[in-house]
Formats: C-alpha cells, structure tokens, sequence
C-alpha cells in the first residue's frame, strides 16, 4: 500500500485501542462509562454496529464483565473497558473468566485511586491489582503501551494471547495514554498476525472435553450452546467441566492455571530498549511514564552520557530473565513509575544487586517528568540535590 | 407552614454562590428540599452532578450547611443507611438523606435501594432525574427515554438512539412495599414541598422521591428553558406526579388537572436535540408507552 492509501489518523489512545480491538476481531463489547476510559465505549457504540458486532451499556461494572464472559464462551472475541473503581467491581468475574478459562480483553485506563481517587488523573497503581485483584491462585497476562501507535499494536497482542491461552488479558493503560492525542496508522488487514479462535474439531455426538488440553496445551472451544453440550463453572472442575473436589483433580486445574501463563513467561515477554547496550544506568519504565524516561535518555545520549532505557510492555507475567539480563551491566537501575515502587519491587527480584534498584515516581495525579528523573539521578550519582 | 412561608423563612442550607451548569433546575430541587428538611439533616451525594458541582466541598469551601458524605457511586444506600442505623441511638430526629443522581440510582445503586427499601430503613432517598450520566458526557442511563441520541447510544446510520424504555424506578419501589414513594417536579413547587414534608414526617420505612430534572446540555435546550421543559413533562403526562404513602397510590393534583386534556408528548420532545432524529412512529412508540403508564397509574390510584 503506498503512503497515500495508508489509514493515518490523529487519535487519542482510547480510540487507537478500539481501532486495535476491532482490528483483533472484536464483536462484543460490554461496558459502563468511567472516566477516564469513556471514550472506549463511546467509539465502540458507533463503531461495533457498522462490523456486525454487539455494544451494550450495562447496569454496572460487574455486569459488564459477567456479559463479556457470556459473550466470549458463546463465540464472540469479547472486551470490557474501564477504570481503577471499575477494575476493582470486576475483579470477581475476572477470577470466574480465569478459572473457567473464558478469553477476553478487560482494559484498565488508570486514573489515581484509591476509591474515587482523582477521576481525571493519571496514576499506575493498578499494577498489582491486576496481578493479584482477584482471589485464589492464578495467573493473568497484563500489557501496557507508551505511544497510541503501540495501544493499538498491544490491544491486537492482548487479543491474540487471550484467544491462544484461554485467558482474561488485562491492558494496563493511563489517563494520560488514554486522553493523549497522536498519530496512528492503521495497518492493511493481515499486516500485524491476529490469532483465530481454536475450535473444536470434535463432530456434533461425539464427547468433547471442554477442558481438556491438547499437547501444545492449548484447549480447543466450543462455542456455548452450540453443538456440544458441556458445563462451565466457576468451581474446580474436571475435563467435562463438572464440579470436583477430588484434591489430585484440584491440584492439576491449580497448576495448569498458574503454568500456562507462567511457563511462557519469554514467549509473553514484549518489550522495547533504547541505548541498553553500554548504558552504566538503565531506566525502566511502562506506559506514560515510559515517555519522560525515554525523554530524559535521548537528551542525555546527546551529551554523551551512557543512559538507557528498558521499556516494558509485559508487566505480567514478570519477565524476569529479561530485566536481569538487560540490567547486567548497568550500575544503576532507575525504576520510572507513578506509584509507590510496584514494579520496583519485582524489579529488584530480577535483579543481581537490588541495592542499586532506585525509585522514581509521582504520585500526585500528575505526570512524573524528566526532570524528576534527572533529580533522582544527580543525587544517586552524587552530584548534589 | 405554608409553602411560601417555607420558602421564604425557612435557612437556605445549600452555600451561596454554589451553582450547577447554566439552567441545572437539580441545584434549585436541592435547595428546595433542604428548606424542608432543615439544619437536622445528615446529606450523602455519590459522584455524579450534584457532587461535581462541589456539594461535598471543594478545596477549603463547604458546599453544605449540614454534614455531607460522599459515597460510592453505587451504594448510596447501604452508607447512609449505616449512618441512620447510628444516628437512631443519638438522635431519631436527624434525617439521613441521599442525593443521587439517575445512574448511580436506577443503575449501579439499585440492588442497595432495594434492600435498604426491604429492610425498612428510615433513610429519604432523593434521586434527581436527568436521563443519563451528564457529568461524563451524556452517557445512556437506565432512564434515559426510548430513542434518544446519547454518547453511548447514538443515533447513526447503523443505530436509531436508546434501545430500551425508561425504567420506572418509583413504581418498581412502591410495587416492593417501600414506605412512602413519590414523583416530584421542580416545575410544581407546592407538590415538591408537600412531599418532601410528607417524607420528613415518615419514621417506619424508606422514602423515595424521584425528581424530574432536565438537563438542558445534555438534553440540548437552552437553559433558560429547562423549567419549560419539566412543566411539559408533567403536562403531557410523561412524567406523572404521584404518591405511594403505606400502600395507598394517589395521582397528585397538577397530574390529575393534566389528565383532563394532556398535552401531546411531542409538545415535551419538540426543540430537544437529543430527540431531534425521531420520526413520528418512534414519536408515536412513545406517546404509547406514555399513556399505557398514566392507564397503569390510574388503575393503580383507583
């Protein structure tokens, strides 16, 4: 396609993640408006109409995920978008979506919290709830993005991992990457890889084992309702998907949850670097926070300074390996985020010496800056306050 | 006391200089139910417009005379009804109230009204009606009328605005046996105040009272038309004025006068950009669903 015919738009984020949602596949959408993710749901109620797919506004943020839900098991690629207060409604139906296996999208657009917080602020707080908001032990798949180009590459990214694993995947956006205003290109159809449903190939009669993994481990869908009769449940449950509580059967659900996502921790892992290869000190950071980190390293790489950044895109499943090997040589490592150190704290159990893991963060409903940064950074280089 | 005497002598309990979007008549509604409800009262306002516009306070001003708390969105009614549960072993006298706007009503905060309905909490649950999430940009809510064009439910080449019909929430509650319910209208001010006063006296369950409350940005009217427009809602019977008081239903005098010979529905949707798409069976659909409800309430008050 020449430049001409190319799809460019000036868009905020939340838009470019509806362009990657519906690029992905999207035909379900369920929703209640929050700021600051509104807007999701606004272009959605336009725009998933025109492709033949559902928007609906539900009563509340729960209903909203319980829908999405019964959407995906009944066939559909399914989304829900929100924020901090909503995230934390849904959690319950997030663990239902990762106990019975249920793939979906839930967007989180980050604003300060808790509770009401500041409701048009940006924070990235929700790192750990996305990881952990839920109870029970499971394990979850979270992806961010710095740019509105890269909201829309991830949002495609979050649908496939979710159709692949069978699994709610979590897109840890933020006010300002949401409400921000930047190019986007859309690319031909084709262009970026989006993964299909698995479907069964087990005819019509015959037993079909809902949960029942393949040898790769992936399990093969049918669409609920449709030919095959099974059960779905939010309890432990078997191959058919009936209730147990045989402990050998628990056990294996418990470890086929956890393992499907964290033994793919590498195959998961997304990420971007700048100048890592002799940096002395490296920064990482995520979403817009990631945008002043990266800032910062391209003036200072003018002056000469071995600066570098590691912009993570998974948070979730941690990948560890990664930091540790990026952060080899580096003798500090700056943590750039706006929260209290959340994935400060995994960072400096990735690393070799964590004494040198410094935190640099804001967390007053106001983006962090470069210079925030620099300031932090004079001081551990010892260059005075 | 009379209404006017009400009115005139009775503490504005609302700070002076606080003021919702040009024409908000839900400003003017708190006002007026404050004066009725007196310096005795404890008020609780989740997000919504009402506490946009800096009820609870804002920076270092008050917005209210009398305590205020905000809650979440969607559970106005289990707070304050903890807070009533305390107050009875202080003071009987202090009246608990909410002020909420249709959203965090007839949507997220309906399964708490109801409870706290069935369980008899002596809370007065006011719920100012302005047919959609208007301090977030126009967002369809449970009562937002068949066919009107919101950010959620547009109207397009592939969508025709709203889906589904007003919920009738002061029907719905008076059905599950609430104490006392009503429909209010910042257009009929002596019927507002009777039934706030009505609702001040009633110690055995919960009050109810829903306040029609056009929103003339969201709507797309002018503002100084919003009291027009809450007159035509009354008048032709869209938005009837009612009570339930202890399982008796009684049609209120402006509606009963207005039953006689009702304005058509048209006459309310006509000049309102939200509406400005319908053709005349959708105009129709709703004049329908209007005089099946006005049948309804009349069977009901007979």
């Amino acid at each position: 396609m020449s430049a001409t015919q190319q799809d460019v738009r000036f868009v905020q984020g939340n838009e470019a993640c509806v362009r990657g949602a519906l690029y992905a596949g999207l035909r379900f959408f369920a929703g209640y408006p929050i700021t600051p993710s509104t807007e999701i749901a606004e272009h959605l109620a336009e725009n998933l109409p025109k492709v033949g797919g559902t928007f609906v506004q539900m009563e509340d943020e729960i209903a909203s995920m319980c829908a999405v839900c019964g959407a995906s098991l009944a066939g559909s690629k399914s989304m829900t978008a929100t924020s901090g207060p909503g995230f934390s409604l849904k959690q319950e139906a997030i663990g239902y979506a990762a106990m019975a296996e249920i793939p979906c999208v839930v967007v989180d657009v980050q604003r300060a919290g808790p509770s009401t917080g500041l409701a048009t602020k940006v924070a990235q707080a929700d790192v750990n709830q996305a990881r952990w908001g839920t109870h029970g032990e499971h394990s979850i798949v979270t992806l961010t993005a710095s740019t509105v180009q890269d909201m829309f590459a991830v949002t495609v990214e979050a649908f496939n991992i979710a159709e692949a694993y069978r699994t709610p995947v979590i897109l840890l956006f933020d006010e300002v990457m949401g409400h921000m205003r930047e190019r986007l290109v859309i690319p031909p159809a084709g262009e970026l890889p989006v993964t299909e449903r698995l479907r069964t190939a087990v005819k019509p009669g015959v037993n079909y084992h809902p949960y029942l993994p393949r040898e790769d481990g992936r399990l093969p869908m049918s669409d609920y309702g449709d030919i095959h009769r099974y059960h779905v449940t939010g309890l432990y449950h078997d191959i058919w998907g009936f209730p147990t509580e045989q402990p050998e059967q628990v056990n294996k659900l418990v470890h086929h949850l956890v393992d499907k996502i964290e033994g793919r921790v590498h195959e998961l892992a997304r990420w971007k670097e700048f100048y890592l290869e002799d940096a002395e000190n490296v920064l990482i950071s995520y979403g817009s926070a990631a945008r002043s980190a990266r800032h910062l390293v391209e003036t200072r790489r003018q002056k000469g300074h071995r600066v570098g950044l590691l912009e993570l895109q998974t948070i979730w499943p941690f990948p560890k390996d990664l930091v540790r090997e990026k952060t080899a040589n580096a003798k500090n490592v700056f943590v750039v985020e706006m929260n209290m150190g959340q994935v400060m704290a995994q960072v400096k159990q990735a690393v070799d010496n964590p004494d040198h893991v410094y935190l640099v963060n804001r967390v007053d409903g106001t983006l962090v800056t470069p210079t925030d940064i620099g300031n932090v950074m004079r001081v551990i280089e010892g260059k005075g306050v | 006391m009379s209404t006017m005497d009400t009115l005139m002598n009775n503490e504005d309990l609302v700070s002076p200089g606080l003021s919702a979007c040009q024409g908000c008549p839900a400003e003017l509604s708190l006002r007026t139910a404050f004066k009725v409800l007196g310096p005795k009262t404890v008020l609780g306002v989740p997000p919504g417009c009402i506490a946009g516009v800096g009820v609870p306070g804002w920076g270092l001003k008050t917005g209210m005379k009398t305590p205020v708390v905000m809650p979440l969105l969607g559970n106005s009614a289990s707070l304050m009804a903890g807070v009533k549960q305390a107050y009875a072993k202080i003071d009987p006298e202090v009246h608990c109230v909410v002020f909420a706007g249709d959203g965090a009503t007839v949507d997220s905060g309906l399964q708490t009204l109801s409870a706290a309905a069935e369980r008899g909490e002596n809370i007065i649950y006011f719920c100012y009606d302005n047919e959609g999430y208007m301090n977030t940009g126009f967002q369809k809510s449970g009562t937002t009328p068949h066919g009107a064009h919101m950010s959620t439910s547009p109207f397009g080449p592939y969508s025709r605005g709203n889906v589904g019909f007003k919920k009738d929430v002061p029907l719905m509650l008076a059905t599950q046996d609430a104490a006392y319910v009503a429909t209010l209208c910042p257009s009929h001010v002596q019927d507002f105040v009777n039934k706030v006063q009505r609702a001040t006296e009633v110690k055995d369950g919960l009050c109810y009272l829903h306040i029609m409350s056009p929103c003339p940005t969201g709507w797309g009217v002018k503002p100084d038309q919003s009291i027009q427009y809450a007159r035509a809602a009354v008048e032709s019977l869209y938005f009837p004025l009612f009570e339930y008081d202890h399982g008796t239903f009684t049609i209120s005098r402006p509606s009963l006068r207005a039953g006689k010979k009702p304005r058509p529905v048209s006459e309310f949707i006509a000049g309102q950009r939200r509406f400005r798409h319908l053709t005349e069976e959708e105009i129709q659909q709703l004049q329908d669903d209007v005089t099946r409800k006005w049948n309804l309430l009349n069977k009901l008050a007979s």
